[in-house]
């Protein structure tokens, strides 16, 4: 049970790891306080779900729409919104983002109403045996495409040239800019890319958990401290970040009942930033 | 920008932190007119139209019940005013959406007075919000008709001006409990409630008649709706092996626990529910197969043997396209009781109709109601199966519409 346990967590931490990658170049990157995050979490559940009851579209073909419909949709909103705060103090951040988390949720609102909607797929309740071991095949799809997202991710960040001049940015914009960056048009990239991160992880939620106009504030959240505790600008951290609290989560939900597996998670939380403020894989910022 | 300390950082994140608390509670819309409503204005005094005021969770995480809530409202609406209206004027209803929260509950009944000058309540939905409405309505001195929260406290504040319709959470457990009794195959019992004052209620309520009838509760599990995922914690009573589980769910958990117990195998002689959930027309559609068998304390069918009962029914179905459930039957009961109290009263007037209330007899479709010194109406409990994807009365006997049929493992389903 113990083991199974660990790959329930793991299977359940993939999908925190993704919402957490997505922050994790916008915040902790880019240094960009992004509190709509998890309304784009939640707009790309949307999307998913519009497309299955519309066209039947599988969601996890429906990814890369969301992919895409993000990606756009967050270049968009850092032109016209966010753009125009970036040089000011993180307050105008927290104030701005917030509004945009607040518009998107009251939009769905509009548009879906505040029902819990979901989608019922044959093989969302359906497991995998492997030697005793059960596994989800639903969690187990999400988990390779999480996978996967993290390795592009991480290849994109660390070895393009548009990567290592978003890595630039966050060190130094002035001096990347005086190297011939394009700092704006870098920047709005790396934010489109953080919210079609967010988007995608929005698909691969809605098959386990319902979509309404609240949910986006929990994963917001969850986000920030997926990317604190994984380390500020590192990707890999925040994929580590997210599968240790899904396994922390599940851990505690088995061994000391559901309602303490949130308070675990703050605890093994608090305990990482009292004896490594920078997160697990962070580099020393004093 | 990159030098920022950790502390700095955190203090951010604190701040961010209390904005997601704020912005919780800002989405949602204000009052929605069900029929009609053109901004109310002062009820009762001379025009030909009398406005009361309903509360409901017409949106958020309960407006599955909400909606069947306003469906039994507007069935009510119409054969009143078809009727001839209440004290010879017109009726119309505001509905004032609580969100699905306790707070904008206790917001909702400001407003009402303030700006509708009720004199009575019917609603809300939830447990959660029912107990705010009644402490504010005391405050305010108008009765409140509250037609289906069933926690044991939202009679317990001490208010003279609660009535309740409806049977409550310890009524849900000692069916559960007799309807095993008389199975007499059943020793042990998990317990798996939500974390509101509903299913603190209930689970209150099931702890104690359970020892009083003699099964041991082996496992008492808590958690959130909001919670993602519920496999770790039915995997902790699987291995406890109950022969009945009890669930005090609302509808998307509901619907999530049963497909998750299937998936990890989690077998029991008995599920059992709290009603709520595992009463809600939608759920033998959204659990699916996994809804088979399932056992839920009731309040009503449209089997039931009061007059009306049936043509309820028969009229939400043709109106709505919805099956209803006793959620819908207690809203239009609580419409009906309204009725009644405020042609008894005399006038429009706060006092009057609580003491008209107060001593109320009435016959209506959801049975005879009377309320107690607490406001509490005696009504009985039935409990129903899902049988190929239908409601089934099991129990009481005389109720009954079919026999109880015993739950297969998942393995020998189809």
């Amino acid at each position: 049970m113990f083991l199974q346990t660990i790959v329930n967590g793991l299977l359940l931490g993939a999908l925190y790891a993704i919402v957490g990658m997505g922050l994790s170049i916008v915040f902790g990157t880019m240094r960009i306080v992004n509190f709509a995050h998890g309304q784009f979490v939640m707009a790309g559940m949307y999307i998913t779900y519009t497309l299955f009851t519309a066209f039947g579209l599988d969601p996890y073909v429906s990814a890369l729409v969301s992919f895409v419909l993000c990606f756009l949709l967050g270049m968009a909103v850092y032109r016209v919104a966010i753009h125009r705060i970036i040089r000011g103090p993180e307050m105008n951040h927290i104030l701005l983002t917030a509004g945009i988390g607040l518009m998107l949720t009251n939009l769905a609102q509009m548009v879906y109403n505040t029902n819990q909607l979901t989608i019922n797929l044959s093989y969302s309740h359906r497991d995998l045996v492997f030697g005793g071991l059960r596994i989800n095949i639903a969690y187990l799809i999400s988990f390779l495409i999480a996978a996967v997202v993290a390795a592009l991710l991480f290849w994109f960040i660390m070895k393009t040239e548009t990567g290592r001049a978003i890595r630039a940015i966050s060190q130094n914009a002035a001096a990347a800019a005086l190297s011939g960056i394009h700092v704006t048009r870098v920047t709005m990239l790396a934010f489109g890319l953080g919210i079609a991160v967010a988007g995608v992880a929005g698909t691969l939620l809605l098959p386990i958990h319902y979509v309404d106009p609240s949910v986006g504030d929990a994963f917001s959240l969850l986000a920030f401290i997926i990317v604190v505790l994984g380390g500020m600008g590192s990707i890999l951290g925040s994929a580590i970040g997210g599968l240790l609290i899904g396994v922390i989560a599940q851990l505690a939900s088995y061994y000391l009942g559901q309602s303490y597996s949130d308070v675990l998670t703050y605890v093994v939380f608090l305990l990482v930033l009292l004896f490594k403020p920078s997160g697990l894989l962070g580099r020393s910022r004093v | 920008m990159h030098n920022r300390r950790p502390a700095r950082m955190l203090a951010t994140l604190t701040l961010a932190g209390l904005f997601a608390l704020a912005g919780c509670g800002t989405s949602g819309s204000g009052a929605s007119g069900g029929s009609g409503n053109t901004g109310g204005g002062s009820a009762g005094s001379g025009d030909n139209t009398l406005t009361l005021g309903v509360i409901t969770s017409i949106t958020g995480a309960d407006s599955e019940f909400g909606k069947a809530q306003k469906e039994g409202y507007e069935v009510a609406l119409d054969e009143i005013n078809a009727a001839g209206g209440i004290l010879g004027k017109q009726v119309k209803l505001v509905y004032l959406d609580d969100k699905s929260s306790a707070q904008e509950a206790a917001k909702d009944v400001d407003q009402l007075v303030s700006q509708y000058h009720a004199q009575i309540i019917l609603g809300p939905y939830s447990s959660g919000s029912a107990l705010a409405v009644v402490k504010k309505a005391d405050t305010y001195k108008i009765p409140d008709i509250v037609p289906t929260a069933t926690a044991a406290n939202v009679t317990q504040t001490g208010s003279k001006y609660v009535f309740r319709l409806c049977a409550t959470s310890d009524d849900y457990a000692k069916a559960i409990c007799e309807l095993l009794k008389q199975q007499g195959d059943a020793k042990t019992m998990a317990i798996v409630h939500e974390d509101q004052n509903f299913g603190t209620s209930a689970d209150k309520a099931m702890v104690n008649y359970a020892k009083q009838y003699g099964f041991e509760v082996v496992d008492d599990e808590s958690y959130s709706t909001k919670d993602l995922d519920y496999k770790a914690m039915l995997q902790r009573v699987k291995q406890k092996h109950p022969d009945v589980i009890y669930f005090a769910s609302y509808s998307k958990d509901a619907v999530a626990l049963m497909k998750q117990a299937q998936e990890i195998d989690l077998n029991a002689k008995y599920f059992t529910a709290a009603g709520t959930g595992f009463s809600v027309g939608t759920f033998p559609q959204d659990a699916g197969p996994a809804a088979e068998y399932t056992l839920a304390a009731g309040q009503w069918d449209p089997s039931a043997k009061w007059p009306g009962a049936k043509e309820f029914y028969d009229k939400v179905h043709a109106k709505f396209g919805d099956y209803p459930s006793y959620h819908d039957m207690e809203a239009y009961a609580a419409l009906y009781v309204a009725k009644e109290a405020i042609e008894q009263a005399g006038a429009y007037d706060g006092q009057k109709i609580r003491d008209a209330l107060a001593s109320l007899q009435m016959e209506t479709a959801f049975g005879p109601v009377h309320f107690d010194s607490t406001g509490q109406n005696a009504h009985p409990v039935i409990v129903t199966q899902i049988q190929n994807g239908k409601f089934v009365t099991v129990f009481p006997s005389d109720a009954a519409t079919g026999k109880l049929l015993p739950t297969p493992p998942w393995s020998q389903r189809k």
